[in-house]
Parts: structure tokens; sequence; C-alpha cells
């Protein structure tokens, strides 16, 4: 990952801070009947398509039907977890004071539970993004992606492990709380993850009988094409929400930060660490709405709890902002960004020295 | 097929664990309100069908409700939830109609109060068709079981709407008592169900009803509520029968102070309608709803308030990103510390670290 050097006085980076929390207020402001029926909508799609493929599924002995199924079932699942439940999970939608749409309580079709999701990823991931030691989304605890973590023999074959990550995604979402390196390190005590897998069981137990029992059963003779149409789809949605998430931090350009350099951050600095740690990926709005919007990363990390439909919006806006200061809007088609983190998986897996974060000038100025 | 009003036994497999399993983590909502916007899996829904002008300021609207709809006890009111530009909105109004079943008609009289953002929309804006939930009929303030031989009710402004019903319902119910009611208002056009009352007292001997407007300059009957009114409307069939009042705090202390002079034996009920009230101190003292607890007045947002008298609750980012601070507030303003914002009166959900009390505030913790 190359590193920029930004020249930016202190006052500057708050001017920055400042510009970016007027857009945030005036969106905030703005929030009203729009917004709730976007999302309807699309809770309606995710429920219909739902219906639509598992009931194609029924009839998946015929080829055409099962494709049909599979491919309905999987943009339900991928609209219901991504645009739907990581946008609503975030508080996007407490404003409406619908108790169904309140962060803190909804449920999302994934075996991750929901209050897990909330604490490793709006809390640690949005507070720490990309500081190496506290962020764990670098590298899940499973891959070197960035040259600051020093290498390992057991990162040789980390190409497999990527891609089983990928195929099985949701289970490492739903392990992902657990953290299972500090429990090793002794950092953690067992106790506190065998509550923690507890929690997870009673999710992924109603999800694997909805999928690979039920289902299947209802469909008596014909359980087979239903039971593969579930795992194809549960794949589908792994492998497209893997890919989507691993373009956020990781594209070449991306910088990752240390723990020293972020202590007493101020506003103006958090911003910017946000938007020098994320990547966008350019696209059409109906790519945009199945990334959940995750495509607007950057917008995403400078304003977590604004409903992501508005970051395609204020993202001209922001890019315009960050060209003003001088400051890398890091974008890219989903070919070249996904591009760039296959090779680095590849490159870091092979042993390279690790390098030092060299962030004060932008960050601690 | 005429709509699902009446929920039928077998409808009440709507919630069978079976049936969730195969939504699982949703429930049938979703798809019942796709198919019919009445429908619900237990919520009482009504959609508005007739709107009648009773004053400038003042409508009647009346709403078809549901089958979950289980009638009310006239003098009960429900807590309405209606959704404006994309926001629920809970308010609680008296039934002014006669008790109904299922599918039936439940009727709410609205007055716009100067400030007030539902009564006003209520009043402009609500259009025939609108949709609003309903909680279940609540509140003690009814007519007792065993009829006494007089009731003498008094109202005031917006408080005629609970008696109204119960008066009117004496009357269907052919009450063979005395009933006697005086109805307070600033000047004649404010008084709410005005012809109905008139008719009422028209075409039934045993009602004695005295409309008095306190500011009109020249009306026969003058001023507030009195002993003298009293005696006025009764003449000489004069006794202390068992009173009800809704009204204005003014009324209400005016009439309790009129008959605690005297010293025989009386009942008096009282209903108070709690209109919001603009407060602009901060830094007010803390009420915790559950751990019977309350916090003196003090500086800083509420986590850090909470944290400095030994209350420990969630926190995450400390900076209003994460939601995991997140708590319910039961009642008062809070102020947010980012953007000094000043909230709604009443319960919402608001973020501890970022929240400033501004006056008394209640939270369910």
């Amino acid at each position: 990952m190359s590193k920029y050097t930004i020249k930016l006085s202190a006052e500057q980076v708050e001017a920055f801070g400042r510009e970016l929390d007027a857009i945030y207020e005036r969106e905030r402001a703005d929030l009203g009947e729009q917004d709730l029926s976007y999302l309807r909508k699309v809770m309606r799609t995710q429920r219909w398509a739902g219906i639509g493929g598992r009931a194609m599924l029924f009839l998946g002995w015929l080829p055409p039907f099962w494709l049909g199924g599979v491919a309905l079932l999987s943009l339900s699942k991928i609209l219901d977890n991504m645009e739907i439940g990581h946008n609503v999970m975030h508080g996007q939608y407490d404003w409406t004071r619908d108790p169904k749409l309140a962060g803190q309580t909804f449920e999302w079709d994934n075996v991750c539970p929901g209050d897990q999701w909330r604490h490793s990823h709006n809390y640690m991931h949005h507070t720490y993004t990309n500081i190496v030691g506290k962020d764990r989304d670098v590298g899940y605890g499973l891959l070197r992606i960035t040259d600051e973590q020093e290498w390992h023999p057991a990162y040789l074959p980390q190409p497999v492990y990527t891609l089983f990550l990928a195929l099985f995604f949701q289970w490492g979402v739903a392990l992902h709380d657990v953290e299972f390196d500090r429990v090793q390190r002794g950092e953690k005590s067992l106790k506190e993850a065998w509550v923690q897998l507890k929690e997870i069981g009673a999710k992924v137990r109603p999800q694997l009988l909805k999928d690979y029992v039920l289902f299947p059963l209802l469909a008596g003779p014909f359980f087979l094409p239903v039971l593969a149409g579930n795992v194809a789809a549960n794949v589908a949605r792994n492998v497209w929400s893997f890919a989507i998430i691993f373009c956020g931090h990781f594209p070449s350009g991306t910088q990752m930060f240390s723990e020293a350099e972020t202590v007493n951050e101020s506003r103006g600095q958090w911003y910017l660490r946000q938007l020098l740690g994320s990547a966008n990926i350019e696209g059409g709005r109906a790519f945009h709405i199945l990334s959940g919007h995750l495509s607007h990363q950057i917008e995403h990390h400078l304003f977590p709890d604004l409903p992501a439909h508005r970051y395609a919006k204020v993202g001209p806006e922001v890019e315009a902002i960050c060209r003003r200061y001088g400051l890398p809007y890091n974008t890219g088609s989903f070919g070249r960004q996904f591009g760039s983190v296959v090779k680095t998986i590849f490159r870091l897996s092979l042993p390279t020295p690790a390098r030092q974060s060299r962030h004060e000038e932008a960050v601690s100025c | 097929m005429t709509s699902n009003t009446h929920p039928l036994p077998w409808q009440r497999l709507l919630t069978h664990p079976l049936v969730r399993s195969l939504t699982f983590p949703h429930d049938l909502t979703g798809i019942m309100e796709s198919l019919n916007a009445d429908w619900s899996l237990s919520e009482v829904k009504g959609r508005l069908v007739a709107r009648q002008v009773e004053t400038a300021d003042a409508v009647t609207l009346t709403f078809k409700v549901n089958g979950w709809w289980q009638g009310h006890l006239p003098g009960q009111y429900v807590e309405l939830s209606v959704e404006i530009d994309g926001v629920r909105h809970l308010r609680c109004y008296s039934i002014t109609s006669a008790p109904a079943g299922r599918g039936g008609e439940v009727s709410i009289s609205v007055k716009a109060h100067e400030g007030g953002r539902v009564s006003t929309w209520l009043v402009r804006e609500a259009a025939l068709g609108l949709r609003v939930r309903l909680s279940q009929a609540k509140g003690d303030f009814v007519l007792p079981a065993q009829a006494d031989a007089r009731l003498q009710f008094i109202a005031g402004g917006s408080g005629i709407t609970p008696i109204w019903a119960m008066v009117a319902a004496l009357e269907a119910s052919g009450y063979d008592g005395e009933v006697g009611l005086l109805y307070y208002v600033r000047q004649p056009e404010d008084a709410m169900l005005a012809e109905r009352l008139a008719d009422l007292a028209a075409r039934w001997p045993r009602l004695r009803y005295q409309l008095v407007a306190t500011q009109a300059a020249s009306a026969e009957w003058q001023g507030h509520f009195s002993k003298a009114h009293l005696r006025r409307l009764w003449q000489d069939k004069w006794s202390l029968p068992p009173v009800y009042v809704c009204g204005p705090e003014a009324l209400l202390e005016g009439v309790r102070a009129v008959y605690a002079d005297w010293e025989a034996d009386y009942k008096v009920h009282f209903e108070r309608f709690r209109p919001a009230a603009l407060n602009t101190e901060s830094g007010g003292e803390i009420r915790l709803s559950r751990r019977q607890q309350v916090i003196a007045a003090g500086e800083g947002t509420l986590l850090e308030r909470l944290e400095a008298a030994g209350v420990d609750v969630p926190y995450g980012c400390r900076m209003g990103i994460c939601h995991t601070c997140e708590c319910k507030k039961v009642a008062g303003q809070v102020r947010d510390a980012r953007y000094g914002s000043v909230s709604e009166d009443g319960e919402e959900r608001i973020r501890l670290c970022v929240s400033v009390p501004n006056g008394p505030v209640e939270l369910d913790i």
C-alpha cells in the first residue's frame, strides 16, 4: 500500500471536519418520508424475492427454476444482509421511531447474532477503523492483509484461507466477535467466549433449521433441489458480501494506522482516518443497492448512521472537499479494487518485512 | 373478499412457532401488510373514514379499526401512533364514539394545540384513508359499575371529549338518574362537540347542561367554576353527587379547591391531559425509572452524569457513532452535545454519550 504525505495544518484538519459535519447535519435535518419509503421498497423487494425464490426452488428439479430460484433467493439474502440489515443495525433508521427498525434490536438473515455484530462492527470496527492491533477487521485474525503485520509461515496458504472465508463468510462473521486468537493468548477468558458461542448457537440453530431442514421437508420427495438451492443462495451471499467488504479497506491506496499515532484524536483527525482508511467502488445504481451502498465505503465511514442511500448523493460533495484539501479519494472499478486486494493477499503470503506506519504528518499534526 | 377485520381461530396460527421458523428472524407482519394494509399480527390498525370539523381548530376523526380492537368503556382513551414525514408519533386521545367491537369505528376529537406537532397535523393535514396504529383502550376514568342516583360532570376545553362519551353512554343505556354537565371554554366558538351536546340536552330531560364562556363579555353565566355555578345548575335539587372532571390543570385545581371547602363526603374523579411544556434550562435532574434513583442536576452528557453517579451503562465509541449506549428516554428533553439540536419531549431512544439533559429527564434504566 502506498503512503501519502499529507501537508495539512491542525486548523485545516479541523476545518475539513467541520465541512463534513455540515453535510451530516444538513442531511439529517432532511430525513423524512422519502427515506422511509425507499427502505420499505427495498424490504418489499427482499421479501417477495425470497418468497418467489423459495417457491421456484420447489420446482427446482427443472434447471431453469432452480437457477431462477437461487438467483431470487440470493438477491433476497443479499438485500436482507446488506442494504437492510447492516444499515438498519447502524441505527440509520432509528429516527423513524419504528420499533421494528430500531438498530439495537434488529436481526438479519445470517448466522451472526445481531448483538455481536453490533459490538464487533458498529463499535469496534467503526471506532478503531484500520488501527492495526485494534480493528479486528484488519485481517480478521486470519490473514496478513497489510504490510504492517509481521509475516509468519502460517500465512503462506492464505489464498486458500481466503477462498474458504469467502465461501463460508457468514460463519466467519458469526465467529468474528469471539476473538479466538485473544483467547489463545490468554487475553480473553474462555468463559466469556463460551457465553458468546452459546449466543451464536441460538442464532445458528433456527437459521440451519429454516434453510436446511424445514424448507427441504416442505418439498417432500423433491427436497434435494431445495436443499441445494438454499446452500447455493447462502454461498452466493457469502461470496458477494465478502468481495464487497474486502474492497472496503484493503485496495491499494488505503492506509493503516498504529495505536500510538491515533491517541487523543480530534474530530477532524477521526474523519481523516476514516477517509484515508476507506475505498469506494464505482458502479451503477443497482450495483450500489446490491452492495448495501458499501460501494460508498468512504461516505459510510464518515457518516455511519446516515441512511445509506444518501451516500450516492453526498459522494460528489465529499470528493470535492477532499480535492480542495489535497486529500486522496480512493475509488475505482470493482475489477481494479478487488484485483488489488487479491494481489495483496498473494504478495503478503510471502515473507516481506513488516513496515512501520508513517502517519505522523497526516494525523497527529 | 371482505377485509380481514375479524381474526378467526385459524388466523391465530399466524404466530405459530412453525410459521416463525420459516420466516426467521422476521415474522409474517411484512407479508401480511403487503397483502392488506389493515392486517397485522396483533396490532390494532385504523383507517380514517370520516372527518368532521368541530371548531376552527378542532376536528373529529373517525377510524375504522381492524379485528384486533377489543372495544372500550366510555371515558377511556387510546394511544394513537401516526407517521408524519417518516417519523412515528404517539399521542393519547379520549374516545368520543360509542363502544364498538372488532371491525367497528373509533372516533377521537382533536384540538390543534399551539406548537403541537401532532395535533396540528391531525387537524390540518390528516386526509381520508390515513392509516394509524392504536393501542387497546386505556384509562380508568370511567363510569361507576353501580349507577349513582346523580352524576356531575365538569369539563374544560378539550376535556369535554371523555365526558361527552360518558354522558352519551348514559343516555344510550337508559340511565334513570340525574346528570349535570358544566362545560367551560374561553369563547363560545371554542366549544367542541357543541352541536351534539345541545342536541342531547334538548332531547334528554335528565341532562342539565350549561356551556360557560369564561371570557365572553355579556354572558349569562360568568367566570370560572364555582359553587355558585353548581347551585345554579341544580337550583332547588341541590346535593353533592360524584364528580367527573377533565380539563386544563387550572380547572382541576379550581374544582379541587371548591370541593375541599365542603366537608361532606364526595367522590371526585380527575382525568388529566398533559400538554408538552418547553423547557430551556439545562443540566436538569435525571430520574432512573427502573432503579428508582434520582441523580441531582449537574454538568455534562448523560453518560458522564450516570458514570459520575456510579451507574454503569454500556458504552462504545463515546462519540455518537456506534449506538452502544443507546437507551430509552421516557420523558423530558435532551440536547445533542455535538449539534445543539433539542429533542422532543416524551418517549424516544437516545444516545447517552452525546445527549445533555435540557431540564429534568427520565430514563428507562
